[in-house]
C-alpha cells in the first residue's frame, strides 16, 4: 500500500465519521421511532454503523446521506426484529415499516425538536436536568436509579412524565415561533 | 380511546411497563389514526433528544471538567463544546493512523453506541466493548464502564456471572469467580476462574491468553477453566490452537470439536486428554439434559444462561424466545442466580443456576411449537421449588405468598386465556392445589419454608375432557422410578383446550420463589429421571 493508498484510506474514513456524526441524532431518532427501547436502538445504530461503513463505497456523495442510511437502517431493524421479536414487547412489521416511512421524512424536524430541547432545558432548574441526565444518559434503569437517589420509583416515573410534558410544550412553542411545522 | 389514554400507554411504552393488551390496543390505535401516530412520533422525538441531550451534556461536563483543571477557570458548557469538537477531531486522525497499521479492519473498530461521547472514546481506543452482566454480579474490581461500554484494564468477578460482547465480534462469559485482564477489542488474560468463549463468525479472532499458554481460535466455541494446579479446554465448536508460552521451543496443540484437554500449570507443553464435558460448561448442560431424556423432553430450563438474560431466551431449549414479564407486573422481570452448592432429590446444584422471582411479577414464555391435544395423550412437568422468607415471621403464614404455574392455551383474549387455563402450584398457607380450568382441587401439606421441593404434574387429555394431577415430594422423599399411584392432589376433570401455546409463573406479592430445573416431556422418566437414586441430605 502507497503512502498516496494510506492517505486515501484515511480521507474516507475521516469523511464517513464526520457524516456519521453529523447525522448522528437524526438516525437515532429514526430508530427510535421504530423500536422505542433505548437499549435496541443502541444495539442497532451499532449495527448500523458497521454496515454503514462496509458500504461506505455505495455511498453516492450527491446524494442525501441520512436516506441513504436510513435504508440500511431500516433493514437491520428487520432483522433485530426478527431475531428479538419475542423477547421484548415489540410493534409488528407493518406498523414499523408505516413509522420508518414517515420517520423517513422527518429528518429535519428531529434536528430542530432537538434544538428546540437544548434552549427548553435552560428553564429547568439545575436539579431537574439532574434528575434527566441521570435517566437518560448510561443504561440504568428507572428503578435502579430511583434507588440510588432514594426515592419510590413510582414518584420518579410521575416526575419524568411531567417534565416529559412541561419539555414538549416548550418544544412546541418554540418550534411554532420559529416557523416550523410539526 | 381518548388522547390521555394514548398518552398513559406512550408513557407506559416508553417506561417499559406496558402489558400485552394495552400494546396491543395501542399498536391497532397507531396503525389506524395518523394523528395518533404524529403524537407517537413527537414523544419518541422528545426520548431520542433527551438522549442526545444527556449524552451529549456528559461529554460537555466531562471536557468542561478537563479545561478547569487546565486553566484553572469556569468555562461555559458551549466553549467546552468547541474544545471536545478539536479534541475529538485529533483523536479520530490519531485513531486512523493507529488503525493503518492494525491487522484489525476498520469496522470492528466502529461498534460505536450513537453518543460522541462514545464516539470519542471508541475512537481514541478506551472502550472495546459492552458488559451485560445479571443483577447480583459482585466486582472486586470494578470495570470501567461507560454507558454500559467497557475499557481495557482488570476485572475480578467475585459472584455471578457476565458477558463481555466485545466489539470484534466476540463475546465472553465469564462465571465467577473469575479475574481477567482486558487487552483490548480482540485479546484478553485469564488470572483465574472460567470463561466461555464465542468467536462469532464477524470477528477476526480472539487471543485468550492464561499464566502458561496462548490460546487463539480458530473460528469456534470454547471453555478455558484456570485452576491453581492445572488449565482445561474444552471445544464445542471449530478448533484452537493452544501454544505454551512458558517454556523453550514451544509445540503447538490444536483442540478441536468435541475435545477436551488438561495442562498441568507445571508443565504446559503436555497435554492430558479428558473426556469432553466432564467438566459442566454451561454450554453442556442442556445437551446432556436433552440426551438423558431420550428426546421425550418437550422443554426445558436449567436457569444456567447466561448473565441473568431472561428475555433474551438464551436459556434452555424447547421454546420461543425469552422469559417476558406479564399481567400486573411493573417491577424488573426477575433474577438468575447461583444455585446453592447442595444435593435436592440426589441431583447436584454445585456451581448451577437458578431463578428467583417475586413480588408478584408473573412470567410468561411460548412454547416453541404448541403443546397439541389428542384424546389419549399425557405429558409431564416437573419443577424444584423453595419459598424465601422476606421477614422475621416467616413462619407465620403470610397472605400472597402463593406460587402458581399455569399453561395457557391460545387465545387473544386474556379472559378466555384465564379461564381455560390448567395451572397447579402452592396456596399461602402451603397447600398444594390444582386448577383445571376454574375446578380447583387442594390438599394440605407439610410446607416448610426454605425447603426446596419437587414438583410433578401430569395432564391427560381424553376425548373432549383433561385431567390433571400434582405429586409434591418432601424434601427427604424418594422419587419413585415409576408413575406412582398415589398423586397429592387429583383435579376434578374439566373441558380441556385444543392445545397449550405457553407457560406462566406467577408468584405471590410477598414471596420471593426460588424455581429450578423446569421441564416438560411425555414420560415421567424423562422429568424425574435426574432426580432418581438417593435422597437428598
Amino acid at each position: 500500500m502507497s503512502r498516496d493508498d494510506i492517505q486515501q484510506d484515511s480521507d474516507d474514513e475521516a469523511a464517513f465519521v464526520a457524516l456519521l456524526m453529523q447525522h448522528r441524532h437524526r438516525l437515532y431518532a429514526f430508530l427510535t421511532k421504530q423500536l422505542v427501547n433505548p437499549t435496541d436502538v443502541e444495539d442497532v445504530f451499532q449495527k448500523t454503523s458497521i454496515v454503514l461503513w462496509k458500504k461506505m463505497a455505495e455511498f453516492d456523495p450527491q446524494g442525501s446521506f441520512f436516506h441513504w442510511a436510513c435504508g440500511i437502517a431500516f433493514n437491520e431493524v428487520r432483522n433485530f426484529l426478527t431475531v428479538q421479536r419475542r423477547s421484548r414487547l415489540q410493534f409488528d412489521v407493518e406498523l414499523v415499516e408505516l413509522l420508518a416511512q414517515e420517520a423517513a421524512a422527518e429528518d429535519t424536524l428531529s434536528e430542530s425538536r432537538l434544538d428546540a430541547l437544548r434552549q427548553c432545558m435552560t428553564q429547568l432548574s439545575g436539579r431537574q436536568q439532574a434528575i434527566l441526565q441521570r435517566c437518560y444518559h448510561g443504561s440504568e434503569s428507572i428503578t435502579d436509579v430511583a434507588e440510588k437517589l432514594g426515592r419510590e420509583r413510582m414518584a420518579l416515573y410521575k416526575q419524568l412524565a411531567r417534565l416529559r410534558e412541561k419539555l414538549l410544550d416548550c418544544i412546541r412553542i418554540r418550534l411554532a415561533k420559529e416557523g416550523v411545522s410539526s | 380511546m381518548s388522547d390521555e389514554t394514548l398518552l398513559r400507554q406512550l408513557n407506559s411504552l416508553i417506561n417499559g411497563t406496558i402489558n400485552d393488551e394495552e400494546h396491543r390496543v395501542l399498536q391497532d390505535r397507531l396503525k389506524s389514526d395518523p394523528s395518533a401516530r404524529t403524537l407517537y412520533r413527537e414523544r419518541m422525538d422528545l426520548e431520542a433528544s433527551l438522549r442526545t441531550w444527556a449524552a451529549d451534556d456528559a461529554v460537555v461536563s466531562r471536557a468542561s471538567a478537563t479545561v478547569d483543571i487546565a486553566n484553572g477557570s469556569r468555562r461555559t458548557s458551549q466553549w467546552s463544546w468547541s474544545v471536545v469538537l478539536t479534541a475529538l477531531a485529533v483523536s479520530v486522525l490519531l485513531a486512523f493512523t493507529w488503525w493503518q497499521w492494525q491487522p484489525t479492519t476498520p469496522q470492528n473498530q466502529l461498534a460505536i453506541g450513537h453518543s460522541p461521547a462514545d464516539i470519542e472514546t471508541v475512537l481514541s481506543g478506551e472502550l472495546v466493548g459492552r458488559i451485560v452482566q445479571q443483577s447480583d454480579c459482585r466486582w472486586k474490581s470494578v470495570p470501567d464502564v461507560h454507558n454500559g461500554r467497557f475499557s481495557p484494564g482488570a476485572l475480578e468477578l467475585v459472584s455471578g456471572a457476565a458477558e463481555l460482547r466485545f466489539d470484534s465480534g466476540t463475546n465472553v462469559v465469564l462465571e465467577s469467580p473469575c479475574e481477567i485482564i482486558i487487552e483490548s477489542a480482540d485479546s484478553a488474560r485469564l488470572l483465574a476462574g472460567t470463561v466461555f468463549v464465542d468467536v462469532t463468525e464477524v470477528s477476526n479472532g480472539f487471543l485468550l491468553e492464561t499464566p502458561e499458554s496462548q490460546i487463539v481460535d480458530d473460528g469456534t466455541q470454547y471453555a478455558v477453566s484456570l485452576g491453581s494446579d492445572a488449565t482445561e479446554v474444552h471445544v464445542f465448536d471449530g478448533s484452537v490452537i493452544w501454544t505454551p508460552t512458558s517454556v523453550s521451543n514451544p509445540i503447538e496443540e490444536r483442540i478441536s470439536t468435541g475435545e477436551a484437554r488438561r495442562y498441568l500449570r507445571t508443565e504446559p507443553s503436555r497435554s492430558h486428554r479428558i473426556p469432553f464435558g466432564q467438566r459442566k460448561f454451561v454450554r453442556t448442560i442442556e445437551a446432556d439434559v436433552l440426551e438423558a431424556s431420550g428426546g421425550e423432553l418437550i422443554a426445558y430450563d436449567g436457569f444456567e444462561n447466561l448473565a441473568g438474560q431472561l428475555r433474551r431466551g438464551r436459556s434452555g431449549f424447547g421454546w420461543a424466545g425469552g422469559w417476558q414479564l406479564t399481567g400486573r407486573g411493573r417491577g424488573p422481570l426477575a433474577d438468575v442466580v447461583d444455585a446453592p452448592d447442595d444435593l435436592v432429590f440426589g441431583f447436584d446444584r454445585t456451581g448451577r443456576r437458578l431463578l428467583s422471582a417475586g413480588d408478584g411479577n408473573e412470567l410468561r414464555r411460548d412454547f416453541k411449537e404448541p403443546i397439541s391435544l389428542h384424546a389419549d395423550d399425557t405429558f409431564f412437568m416437573s419443577l424444584l421449588a423453595s419459598r424465601q422468607a422476606k421477614d422475621a415471621e416467616a413462619d407465620q403464614v403470610k397472605s400472597g405468598t402463593s406460587l402458581q404455574i399455569s399453561l395457557e392455551p391460545e387465545s387473544n383474549s386474556p379472559r378466555y386465556t384465564r379461564r381455560h387455563s390448567v395451572s397447579f402450584g402452592f396456596t399461602s398457607d402451603g397447600a398444594s392445589f390444582v386448577n383445571n380450568a376454574g375446578k380447583i382441587d387442594e390438599t394440605a401439606s407439610a410446607f416448610t419454608e426454605g425447603e426446596t421441593f419437587l414438583i410433578v404434574f401430569k395432564y391427560t387429555a381424553t376425548d373432549r375432557i383433561g385431567t390433571a394431577v400434582v405429586r409434591v415430594y418432601q424434601p427427604d422423599a424418594k422419587i419413585d422410578e415409576t408413575e406412582p399411584q398415589v398423586w397429592t392432589v387429583s383435579g376434578s376433570p374439566s373441558i380441556r383446550p385444543q392445545e397449550f401455546v405457553a407457560i406462566r409463573i406467577t408468584p405471590g406479592q410477598n414471596a420471593t420463589w426460588q424455581i429450578d430445573e423446569l421441564r416438560m416431556g411425555t414420560s415421567w422418566s424423562s422429568v424425574t429421571g435426574a432426580y432418581f437414586g438417593v435422597p437428598s441430605e
